[in-house]
């Protein structure tokens, strides 16, 4: 390959980074030490601040068949054979915000026990105008927060830069280079799993090796930026601190293996070690629904229920509850009416749930009436922008959310789903 | 498309980056040997599939002992799916086939995850597909895929019927296959697409115990659709509707923009520009989606030679390219292995978008994973002692500069004079316990330097920024 041209390339990239060295005021620094920056010292207590954990139902989830609505029949006309009874819900009427409008489907035990203990937020008839059923469209919309301003960069990606401008500021789990977090001049850091997360040894030449990592690094730090060598060398920057995360982390929780759980488990991996990270990022995939659902989505709820339930037990042991909000969240919700596979096509507006001892639990947003579930599609009433936003005001401290969130909403109105 | 008259070394390097799976001393001699425009007719035109010794052996990593007569290798894992592949792969004569597929693979992104043991051989039939006929019209591939079993059963085709169509074909085939998002249709186009695309039904076999896709017009949705404002009647080939609506899209949306920016997304840049895209939509329709004369004017053109090494090499490339390059062949379950460990794993895309692209391949982890990838390439001894697997070595050179320089070009990876005499001094070290260098010449005769050295030379290289760039 042309080494210049490879330069010309990265420019973006390199500006990025020198915006992100000024922000943090640490310009002499190299990159390596830009990463160890991150981390807090040694010995310094166990907390790493508030923070958020986002966590996507990948595909679309079908949130009435996840927080069943009571008492409206057009739910059961609209699916004769989908609809769950009450054999199939839980209930979530006691506690400080008991209430009989909804049950939660019968896998999501641990979530009902937290909304009767008061840490969960139901947001109803959630989405934005004009709904796009398209997927990938759709995932856009969320991942940028924008609505009218098609390929602009990530929601998270603006907030990092701005906020949290280290390569720990933001961090994605198993979501490969999520939208979110692409562009606005952040670089923030992607893992499929963090003990996958380290370079392998050559058991037969194990100094050999070592010392082959050494020439590597006096490489990469020789070399002028582009984005295979800024890459390169946060790989090898965070390798190190990471596998000390992971070899260090204890708990007293066993984590179920369900992939969200195992997702969820890096995040209190770096919780734990003192990772200065505002915005954890992961999904749970295979939410399309089209057929045969009912065993489907109860298995991909039971994976959501166990890792939601895993998280929030190793966090209270470790005493950060109440720096903790989780937002569960997906690209749309499904159709009304069920198709004639067993399944729902793509819809509209559907839930968000935020968990955390920081959340105002119950129910937010307007009532869910039987006329709305008369219509094809769930209409919006709250726009999603307005609750990532109030998150990022209210419980990171983010003075002003137009800064990450810039586009006028036409339903403007926030519920406020933080203590 | 202007045309490109003279082509060198460099020519020849960045065509086989871009269209094999990375360099191989050979590929590029018989390029320099016959010309460049003869190589590039060559590998548009390779041996019919099925007919060559290293597709022999590879087909019999989907065959089970416990097959019936005559239903021999119907009955893989989604594993052994994946390891024929590689195997391929990785040993085949004519690897632009192979990449050429998998592109389509990208494209039309079918996972091997939804199929049941029964219907898992339609994955390998998906493939062959692909294999096949990704050199044929787009037209006609488009059709294939859109019957084909395992597309009908991965976008729920086999559940749409009259009264009660599934939009998950229609959409994709919209979105995804053939013009791409809010393109010059509606969401009522999706839903009429959809009443065209029914009739199809997943059936079982008792006496072979396999699943196979029929037609059966009782279910097919026999009214006009009105599609792109216009009233569509089926055609009546095979008694579907499928042909008539491939083509009305073919005749009335912007079809060749959308291939053209797929194949220069994958041949030419990670961000085509819009005068690129015009000017192969053009080649395009002229060539009536003939993919073999697209292709031609494409690896010809002075805008495929003219930003090398800008690209970002996908992992299966990568991967699938340092075996190859290096001579160092592993074992295909090996290489699935790190392949799914990278993230991408053929057979398996992680949805109907396909895998990532250009930067969106350089996370921190993957480049770790790639190292990781490569260390096991290298370390993978017994297996490539007992199959007598060579290292691609510079024939009669002794001189570690020399060593540094053949494999470096191999790689793609072009080094500042700094980073060669580092690379030299690597090879003329000993490292002793407690990562103790000391100078140690290099002899090339010595087989611990090369089982030792130059293997970690490899390994160094790889993870070279200049060997994730294509």
């Amino acid at each position: 390959m042309n080494t210049s041209k490879n330069q010309s390339a990265g420019v973006t990239r390199r500006d990025a980074i020198r915006f992100t060295l000024s922000a943090l005021g640490v310009a002499a620094l190299g990159p390596v030490d830009r990463a160890a920056a991150a981390v807090a010292p040694v010995g310094s207590p166990r907390r790493s601040g508030k923070f958020v954990v986002v966590v996507e139902l990948d595909g679309g989830n079908d949130w009435l068949n996840t927080v069943v609505p009571q008492g409206l029949s057009n739910y059961a006309v609209q699916r004769p054979t989908l609809a769950l009874g009450s054999g199939a819900t839980l209930p979530i009427d006691t506690g400080p915000y008991g209430t009989s409008a909804f049950r939660l489907h019968s896998e999501l035990g641990s979530l009902a026990q937290m909304y009767r203990d008061g840490d969960v937020a139901i947001v109803q008839k959630v989405g934005y105008q004009r709904a796009n059923k398209s997927h990938d469209t759709s995932r856009k919309i969320w991942a940028q927060g924008l609505r009218d301003t098609p390929n602009g960069n990530g929601w998270v990606g603006r907030y990092a830069a701005q906020y949290a401008p280290t390569t720990l500021g933001a961090v994605s789990i198993a979501c490969g280079r999520h939208r979110a977090f692409v562009g606005a001049g952040s670089d923030p850091l992607s893992v499929g799993s963090l003990s996958r997360f380290r370079f392998d040894n050559d058991s037969r030449y194990s100094n050999n090796h070592a010392h082959r990592l050494e020439v590597l690094r006096d490489i990469l730090d020789a070399r002028t930026a582009s984005p295979a060598r800024d890459a390169l060398l946060t790989g090898h920057a965070l390798a190190g601190q990471i596998r000390d995360a992971v070899d260090n982390y204890t708990s007293t929780v066993t984590y179920r293996t369900g992939p969200l759980s195992q997702r969820l488990l890096d995040v209190a991996r770096m919780v734990q070690a003192g990772f200065e990270t505002r915005v954890y990022y992961t999904r749970l995939g295979g939410f399309d629904t089209h057929g045969a659902q009912l065993s489907r989505h109860a298995g991909l709820l039971q994976d959501l229920d166990e890792g939601l339930a895993d998280l929030a037990n190793d966090l209270k042991a470790m005493g950060v509850w109440s720096d903790t909000v989780i937002v569960v969240m997906s690209e749309f919700g499904r159709r009304n009416f069920e198709n004639g596979s067993s399944g729902t096509d793509h819809g509209e507006a559907g839930n968000m749930i935020l968990l955390g001892g920081a959340v105002r639990g119950g129910l937010h947003g307007p009532a869910l009436t039987n006329a709305d579930l008369d219509a094809s599609n769930l209409a919006y009433g709250v726009d999603f922008r307005g609750i990532y936003g109030r998150v990022l005001e209210a419980h990171l401290g983010v003075a002003d959310p137009t800064t990450v969130f810039a586009e006028e909403l036409a339903i403007a109105s926030q519920p406020d789903v933080i203590l | 498309m202007a045309q490109k008259a003279e082509f060198d070394t460099v020519d020849v390097d960045h065509l086989l980056l871009r269209t094999h799976f990375g360099i191989t001393s050979a590929e590029r001699q018989r390029a320099l040997d016959i010309g460049l425009p003869a190589f590039v007719d060559a590998m548009l035109a390779p041996p019919a599939i099925g007919t060559t010794a290293v597709e022999t052996s590879a087909f019999a990593l989907l065959v089970n002992s416990s097959d019936p007569v005559g239903l021999e290798g119907k009955f893989p894992s989604s594993n052994a799916i994946t390891e024929w592949w590689v195997d391929i792969m990785m040993r085949t004569e004519a690897p632009f086939r192979e990449r050429l597929a998998m592109f389509w693979h990208d494209h039309f992104a079918v996972a091997s995850d939804v199929l049941s043991s029964q219907e898992r051989h339609w994955m390998v039939d998906h493939i062959n597909l692909l294999r096949r006929d990704g050199l044929g019209s787009f037209r006609d591939l488009v059709l294939a895929v859109a019957r084909d079993p395992a597309m009908l059963e991965w976008l729920d085709g086999d559940d749409s019927r009259k009264g009660e169509p599934n939009e998950n074909f229609a959409r994709e085939f919209l979105e995804l296959f053939t013009v791409g998002a809010d393109n010059g249709y509606t969401e009522g186009d999706i839903r009429e697409a959809s009443r065209a695309f029914t009739g199809y039904q997943n059936r079982l076999d008792s006496g072979t115990n396999l699943r196979f896709m029929e037609f059966d017009v009782s279910r097919k949705d026999t009214f006009a659709k009105v599609v792109f404002e216009q009233v569509m009647f089926g055609t009546g080939e095979l008694g579907d509707d499928y042909a008539a609506m491939v083509d009305l899209t073919f005749a009335t949306l912007d079809v060749a923009s959308w291939l053209a920016e797929k194949l220069l997304l994958e041949f030419v840049s990670d961000a085509p520009s819009d005068e690129q895209v015009r000017n192969l939509a053009q080649v395009i329709r002229d060539a009536n989606y003939e993919m073999r004369p697209v292709l031609r004017r494409l690896f010809l053109s002075q805008a495929f030679y003219a930003a090398a090494g800008e690209m970002v090499r996908s992992p299966v490339d990568f991967g699938i390219g340092f075996v190859r390059s290096t001579g160092l062949l592993v074992a295909p379950r090996t290489m699935r292995d790190e392949l799914n460990s990278v993230a991408q794993q053929p057979s398996r895309p992680p949805s109907v978008f396909g895998w990532p692209q250009g930067e969106e391949w350089l996370s921190a982890d993957g480049v770790v994973e790639r190292a990781n990838l490569v260390r096991r390439v290298i370390g993978d001894r017994t297996y490539q002692t007992t199959n007598g697997v060579v290292l691609a070595m510079p024939a009669g050179e002794t001189d570690p500069g020399a060593v540094v320089d053949h494999f470096a070009g191999l790689l793609a990876v072009t080094l500042s004079i700094e980073e060669r005499t580092r690379l030299v001094t690597y090879l003329d070290s000993n490292v002793r316990s407690g990562v103790v260098v000391e100078p140690d010449p290099f002899d090339v005769n010595d087989s611990r330097h090369i089982d030792e050295r130059v293997r970690g030379l490899l390994y160094i290289l790889a993870s070279h920024p200049g060997a994730l760039a294509r």
